[in-house]
């Protein structure tokens, strides 16, 4: 006994154990059992709080939570031992603390419900007279929103299922996160999330919504009449939406930071909205809309497969190639106009809870235009411009076979189009000429395109084909591939023109900056409007530093730009739970409508 | 072939190569020096702790090694489990407890040392400072305003 | 080096208590450690083991998590359980340092040999010590140094990479400073070993696997890398071996021959590989061979290749495939010897062509025998087949030079001179002359061969229809006058035809062969039909059925009399045939038929074999003695510029007799030794009619060929440029001749006449196909 022959008699204690065992058991504990050992003498305190270095800590840190270092590799010396700040230490602390100030909470709102008699099952509970004075210290609650949102922020990200020496599957365990699992077990209590949805002090707000956001909806949510109506009290009150933010869902400072409390608003109304009509869409599974933690994550999207599937386009890293969802709601405008310029409100609080919108949901198909650079002026607001046949043609309608949207046949117009084209060749093709950087990017697109692109291509208009094969900057002009594409022999090979695009493309290695640079895209839209059952879209996708993505959408009816909508990707990129936002008129007229949409990928083609 | 092991008390105990391979350095000592009839001299274990110990070996003979160095980035939560066997194992009076675990770092047997260090985490959860003071006899050398302090400075873990 | 067993052993320390403190503790560790470390040999007890294990144990545990009994470091209050490990970690490497410095002067007196021994010595026990240690130590490791790599300190390791490193800086950098004597004296053992004399090689091993282990990854202190090896060994050894060998092979060669030199350097290289094997690392092979290849091969490459004609020409198989071999080494060293194996077996080719035509000129080629030709070139192409077996492995690329000349030699040489057709024709004249009943050649195996060998030749033609054409001619003669020498060989020679050229090729020579197995069918079931209706025939008959396309025959436009006496048997064949295939159109060629006659106005009554034209003349003196040749002409039918080559023949062999110019009589007095006579001998004019004609055939089959190639495409492709319409038709068609770009215009043209594609609207050069 004891640790040598030449002692004995001495007891084996706990405090005779080497540090070494103290740190391994300890580490196996919860860090409040650990707080409490530190309590119990003043050398099991030092060795708690006044070890050498922070591996305790650290241990139990990285036990519960997901580890900084590798979600920001920046960060990482802040860590180290070094640093001299105790991170693991005072960052376990307070994300604990805000753990125990919540499950608090949650007993009191449970015991109020109980003082009462009424029912305390979870899935059972009358929410709506529910007792939520239970906050005793709204500045604590307020900070322990803060850190919960902090937690959000600095979840482990997903690695790119399409990135280097993968095949599109994510594994079960690179989709994990702690972060996000400790926020699910803490906020593990509909009263509770109520709580912090409802209840937050003003100050934290912002911080509230953005959970409730990743949190996504819950039964209360979808079945509240009261805030359907407050929600959409935010959301149509058209002087929410200016430059300031963009008529988007920003704050009011110019500089497109998320407002989470509109982007909560939006959630509601719009997610509402579908989750009363999803069923009748008949979408196939991988194309249902989806909200919640494990969706707001970026890389969820679901990975289109099989045959028909879009090939991905190198450098779409936001996943614009395919098919994406929209579901715009509006209201009737003399309504809308009459609850932000009238004074409907005050003869009928009940006007919005109980108001039927429009719901449209609309299908596009998307194809990436430019990346990096933007295309030339496609005609945004003020300029009344068609769209050039080069753009038009990289658009095909495309048939909806089943369910909800009517089959289109080609437009005769387009037909017609492609007719004047090849008279007014010469006249248009000066023009084209004019703007070399549209020349330009197509030589970009055909070097991010695969050979079912540039077979597509092949059905251009001769015009369009002439400006491809002859423009000195296009690469398909020396491309023999191309070229044999166009000799009178169809049965050449093309291989070899991807395969030399692709080995431009991948020689330079992207910088930082230039890993994420804004991607510009066209497309087609199907919707369920019969004044305007095709159309067309063209937008643009970035993201900043701070992993925000932003998207913009202007819809075009018979070549004028109408709507314009700004919205932010829940999650970050390639989220499935998709995108947020404000849809309004493109010019942005006085008293011009508003309302808000979500806009999500399908997995079809 | 037998291996014989001496305690610090002076007491032989014969095992099987197998059962003794299950300590590191035993194995690493025997790979060095060789193999002798000669006794191994373990001056920091004592007979009834060895006993033990050497009942845990056996047990687990057959179990394959575990793997050199513990992952660092290992995924995998760790749990406090203790198998059934081991749990009853284990069911000793404290200072034994310690003992076992203070052995089983020395003979370096990483199995045996996480038996140990999960039971001592099992018996720390969910209990107060006064408590587990209580439970392993430790002495409360905090003054009165140390203790204030001290319980001020661990409010991030309390219950609310 | 002194002897340690004269040193007095300091005495054993007492083994410390549990909480001992630092100086205690490291003076017994430190007897124990250095006690491995410099007298191994004498053993350790389980005892010693335990008990410095149980001390580095005891005092890293030491401390406790009560802060009174530490050592205050600097006053702040901080549990020191990390720094007991540091306090050891340091000893340790202060005494590995120390250990070294006193030992590493007994180095400084030494070079080479001697060096390197003191060093291979020194490392062994070192490191077998450290190793020792390193397991002492194992709880340091386990926990102290884990810990601060983990927290990112460089420059802390496990004991046995400190030692490693600590020698690294002590011992190894210190005897390196000396201008590299640890290296040089390896360099200067290789250098006597690569001069002949034997050496310690174990010892290098040893030293340069020390090396090796010295070698540590920046990032990863537990994995070794090659950078002391490379920097410090591999390095000037491949400068070394460099200047060594660039030194020997210009001296060598400048006092030896080539083939003397190519044994040389092939030693040279062999030694080399052994080398790595011996006693270096395994990565250095690849540059270190590289290096070789290059100082012994490519910078003398040269020389070989002027070398190598003469090897080729004194066949000096030998030294042939050791320069093949090592210049297959280095990229591009065969391709001259390549270039100059290709002239070689032309030169031959052509030579050989040339020494069977002699001085005579234009004459002499047109006499050349086939049978001559054709051994002279496969001579060529047997022996230097050897060759590219023998001494160059059959390399393709050697093979395909081999190929080239041939193609070229076989095509065009004195004998043909421009005319792309000659060849073709000689080798089939050869085909031939070899399945003829005349062919001396007696076994079937022999034939085989013989044909195998005609194949061989027939794949370097470049006209190959011309050769079908030839070949289809003499086949028909061969079977129509029965001469075939078996008709397994002709079997056997058609399918090799269709192996090398596709079904197409063989399709008429087949149907030909099958024509002759259906005529004698027909001519059964005719014989049996007749005995059935009219008893025995009176002439025994026997008819050749030939089908229009598939042989290359014309019949002759003549209105022949058919004499009275076949006219009955003629007659009734051809009901007997109509019967058969009504709507078949049967045409007589007399000029190919044979007949029996029998003399019964002489005596004895000869046999004679006549052409049917004999037959129709001699037939007539049944009735007339004397005849002139244009009442002749009248009888037969036969027109006189036909008929005066028959009567010359009957003339020549006296059964007529001519006194008078135009008038030809019976010779009554005709005597011959043999009863039966063969009087249908073959003209021997015919050969040269036979080659313009067949010149003729072939170039109209071109034409046609040609202009179905183009159609097909067209029909496939719908429409084309003529650029490219060009190039596949020429690809196409290649396995057969070489087109020429005239030819195929003109068919185009032909082609546009008829209809069968037309020009793309407003261009001149695309061409669309016309359904």
């Amino acid at each position: 006994m004891g640790r040598s022959s030449v002692s004995p008699g001495r007891a084996a204690t706990l405090e005779s154990l080497p540090p070494e065992i103290s740190q391994r058991f300890l580490g196996l504990c919860d860090p409040v059992d650990v707080a409490a050992f530190a309590q119990t003498s003043s050398a099991n305190h030092a060795f708690v709080y006044h070890s050498y270095d922070q591996v305790l800590w650290r241990e139990l840190f990285l036990e519960l939570f997901d580890d900084p270092r590798l979600t920001d590799p920046a960060t990482a010396p802040l860590w180290s031992r070094t640093s001299k700040l105790n991170l693991w230490q005072t960052q376990l602390c307070e994300r604990i603390r805000a753990r125990q100030i919540l499950r608090g909470l949650k007993r009191a709102l449970i015991a109020n419900v109980e003082s009462v008699g009424g029912n305390t099952d979870p899935d059972n509970i009358d929410i709506d007279n529910a007792d939520f004075e239970v906050v005793e210290d709204p500045r604590e609650f307020g900070e322990t929103l803060k850190v919960l949102v902090h937690v959000l922020d600095t979840a482990r990200a997903n690695p790119d299922p399409l990135g280097p020496g993968r095949n599109g599957i994510l594994r079960p365990e690179e989709r994990e996160s702690r972060n996000v699992s400790f926020i699910e077990g803490v906020l593990d209590h509909p009263l509770l999330r109520k709580l912090v949805w409802d209840h937050a002090p003003s100050s934290v707000r912002q911080s509230a919504a953005k959970l409730h956001v990743h949190y996504g909806m819950s039964d209360w949510d979808l079945t509240t009449v009261r805030g359907r109506g407050l929600a959409r009290e935010k959301v149509y009150l058209l002087s929410n939406y200016n430059e300031k933010n963009r008529w988007g869902p920003y704050v009011h400072d110019y500089t497109r930071t998320p407002n989470w409390e509109q982007l909560e608003a939006m959630m509601l109304v719009v997610g509402r909205n579908v989750n009363d009509r999803v069923n009748d869409w008949r979408l196939p599974d991988t194309d249902m809309p989806k909200m919640g933690l494990w969706h707001a994550r970026n890389h969820t999207m679901t990975i289109p497969s099989g045959p028909k599937a879009p090939i991905p386009v190198q450098g779409d890293w936001a996943g614009v190639t395919g098919r994406w969802y929209r579901v715009v709601c509006f209201m009737d405008y003399r309504d809308l106009w009459g609850y932000n310029y009238g004074d409907f409100l005050s003869y009928n609080p009940d006007f919005l809870a109980t108001y039927q919108e429009a719901v449209r949901v609309m299908s596009f198909n998307l194809t990436v235009v430019s990346i990096g650079k933007p295309p030339a002026d496609i005609g945004i607001r003020g300029a009344n411009v068609q769209t050039p046949p080069l753009i038009r043609a990289l658009t095909r309608s495309r048939h909806m076979q089943d369910g909800y949207f009517p089959p289109t046949v080609r437009d005769e117009e387009e037909e017609e189009q492609e007719k004047s084209d090849d008279e007014g060749e010469d006249a248009a093709y000066e023009e084209v000429e004019k703007s070399r950087p549209v020349a330009a990017d197509l030589a970009q697109l055909a070097q991010l395109s695969q050979l079912a692109q540039l077979t597509q291509l092949a059905q251009l208009s001769p015009m369009s084909r002439r400006i491809l094969t002859t423009s000195p900057t296009s690469s398909l002009s020396t491309s023999s591939a191309f070229s044999a594409l166009f000799s009178s022999s169809p049965s050449s090979s093309s291989s070899a023109s991807p395969k030399s695009a692709q080995a431009s493309a991948s020689s330079k290695q992207p910088t930082l900056a230039q890993e994420y640079p804004p991607i510009y895209f066209s497309g087609t839209v199907q919707s369920s409007d019969t004044w305007h059952p095709t159309s067309y879209v063209h937008g643009r996708v970035e993201r900043n530093e701070d992993g925000t993505v932003y998207w913009k959408l202007t819809s075009n009816y018979d070549g004028q730009d109408r709507w314009v909508s700004e919205g932010v990707q829940i999650g970050g990129m390639e989220s499935k739970m998709g995108v947020f936002g404000i849809w309004s008129d493109a010019f942005h007229e006085h008293e011009g409508p508003a309302g808000p949409f979500w806009f999500w990928k399908g997995a079809g083609q | 072939m037998p291996i014989n092991l001496t305690t610090s008390d002076n007491e032989t105990f014969t095992v099987d190569k197998k059962v003794a391979e299950k300590s590191v350095l035993i194995k690493n000592m025997l790979e060095d020096v060789g193999e002798s009839d000669q006794a191994i001299p373990l001056p920091n274990v004592t007979a009834s702790v060895l006993k033990k110990v050497l009942e845990w070996c056996e047990h687990h003979k057959d179990d394959p090694a575990p793997p050199e160095n513990e992952d660092k980035d290992d995924t995998r939560k760790r749990t406090t489990d203790i198998s059934e066997w081991d749990q009853k194992f284990i069911a000793v009076d404290q200072e034994m407890l310690f003992e076992i675990i203070l052995a089983a770092n020395y003979l370096d047997i990483k199995a045996l040392l996480d038996v140990g260090c999960k039971t001592v985490a099992n018996m720390i959860k969910g209990k107060t400072p006064e408590e587990i003071r209580k439970l392993f006899n430790i002495v409360n050398d905090f003054t009165p305003e140390e203790e204030a302090q001290i319980k001020k400075e661990n409010e991030w873990a309390e219950d609310r | 080096m002194a002897d340690t067993n004269m040193i007095p052993r300091p005495a054993t320390p007492p083994q410390p208590g549990a909480n001992a403190d630092l100086t205690t503790t490291w003076a017994y560790l430190l007897h124990g450690v250095d006690g491995i470390m410099t007298r191994l040999k004498d053993g350790v007890s389980y005892t010693k083991y335990m008990g410095l294990y149980t001390t580095a144990y005891n005092y890293c545990t030491s401390s406790r998590m009560h802060g009174g009994s530490l050592e205050a470091i600097g006053g702040t209050r901080t549990t020191g359980a990390n720094l007991m490990g540091s306090d050891l970690y340091n000893s340790l490497q202060r005494y590995f340092r120390d250990h070294l410095q006193s030992i590493r002067g007994q180095t400084d007196s030494l070079h080479d040999e001697t060096l390197l021994q003191k060093y291979a010595e020194e490392w062994n026990r070192y490191t077998v010590g450290a190793n020792y240690v390193n397991r002492l130590f194992t709880y340091l490791n386990r926990h102290w140094v884990k810990r601060e790599k983990d927290e990112g300190r460089k420059n802390v390791y496990t004991v046995y990479t400190l030692a490693l490193v600590v020698w690294n800086e002590e011992m190894f950098k210190y005897i390196q400073a000396k201008n590299n004597k640890l290296a040089n004296a390896i360099l200067r053992l290789i250098e006597r070993q690569r001069n002949g004399e034997s050496i310690n090689t174990g010892l290098i091993k040893q030293v340069v696997g020390s090396f090796v282990s010295l070698g540590l990854d920046e990032q990863d202190s537990n994995r070794s890398n090659l950078s002391v090896y490379e920097s410090a060994f591999q390095t000037p050894f491949l400068l070394a071996t460099e200047n060594y060998y660039k030194a020997e092979s210009e001296q060598f060669l400048a006092e030896n021959t080539v083939s003397e030199y190519l044994k040389k350097a092939e030693a040279r290289l062999k030694e080399e590989e052994d080398r790595v094997e011996m006693y270096l690392h395994s990565s250095t092979r690849k540059g270190l061979i590289l290096k070789c290849e290059d100082v012994l091969i490519r910078a003398h490459a040269q020389k070989m290749w002027d070398d190598f004609q003469n090897l080729l020409d004194f066949d000096k198989d030998e030294d042939l495939q050791r320069m093949y071999a090592l210049l297959a080494r280095i990229p591009e060293g065969l391709e001259p010897l390549r270039k100059k194996f290709e002239d070689h077996v032309r030169k031959a080719g052509l030579a050989a062509v040339q020494k069977l035509v002699g001085s005579g000129g234009q004459e002499a080629a047109d006499q050349v025998e086939p049978k001559a030709y054709v051994d002279a070139l496969l001579e060529v192409h047997r022996r230097n087949q050897e060759v590219v077996n023998r001494s160059f492995k059959g390399e393709a690329g050697f093979v395909a030079s081999l190929d080239k000349a041939c193609r070229d030699f076989v095509n065009t040489n004195a004998a043909t001179g421009s005319n792309a057709a000659k060849s073709p024709e000689l080798l089939a004249r050869h085909t031939d002359a070899l399945l003829r009943k005349s062919n001396k050649m007696s076994e079937e195996a022999d034939l085989e061969q013989a044909l195998n060998e005609v194949m061989i030749l027939f794949k370097y033609l470049e006209d190959k229809d011309v050769f079908q054409t030839f070949y289809s001619s003499k086949l028909s003669k061969r079977l129509i006058h029965s001469v075939s020498a078996s008709d397994e060989a002709e079997a056997s020679m058609i399918s090799k035809l269709k192996e090398a050229c596709g079904f197409e090729y063989t399709n008429k020579l087949q149907r030909m062969f099958t024509d002759m197995s259906l005529s004698k069918d027909l001519t059964d079931q005719f014989k049996q039909k007749q005995e059935q209706n009219h008893g025995e025939m009176e002439i025994n008959f026997s008819i050749l059925v030939l089908g229009t396309n598939f042989w290359p025959v014309q019949a002759p436009k003549i209105d022949f009399n058919i004499p009275a006496d076949i006219l009955s048997t003629y007659n009734r064949f051809q009901g007997f045939y109509q019967s058969k295939h009504s709507g078949r159109k049967l045409t007589w060629h007399w000029n190919l038929s044979r007949n029996e006659l029998r003399a019964n106005k002489m005596n004895p009554k000869y046999i004679f074999m006549t052409s049917s034209y004999q037959m129709s003349v001699l037939l007539q003196y049944n009735d007339n003695d004397s005849m002139t040749i244009d009442e002749l002409v009248q009888a037969t039918g036969i027109p006189k510029d036909q008929l005066e080559p028959v009567m010359n023949v009957l003339i020549k062999s006296k059964v007529l007799l001519s006194d008078e110019k135009d008038t030809y009589d019976y010779n009554p007095n005709y005597k011959n030794k043999k009863i039966r006579i063969n009087l249908n001998m073959p003209v021997k004019t015919e050969n040269k009619q036979d080659t313009s004609e067949v010149l003729k055939t072939v170039d109209d089959d071109r034409k046609f060929v040609i202009q179905a190639t183009i159609v097909r495409v067209m029909k496939s492709r719908k429409t084309m440029k003529a650029q490219a319409l060009i190039a596949e038709v020429t690809q196409i068609i290649a396995a057969r001749f070489t087109p020429r770009i005239p030819d195929i215009k003109k068919a185009i043209d032909t082609l546009l006449e008829k209809e069968y594609i037309e020009r793309a609207d407003g261009t001149r050069d695309t061409f669309n196909y016309v359904a």
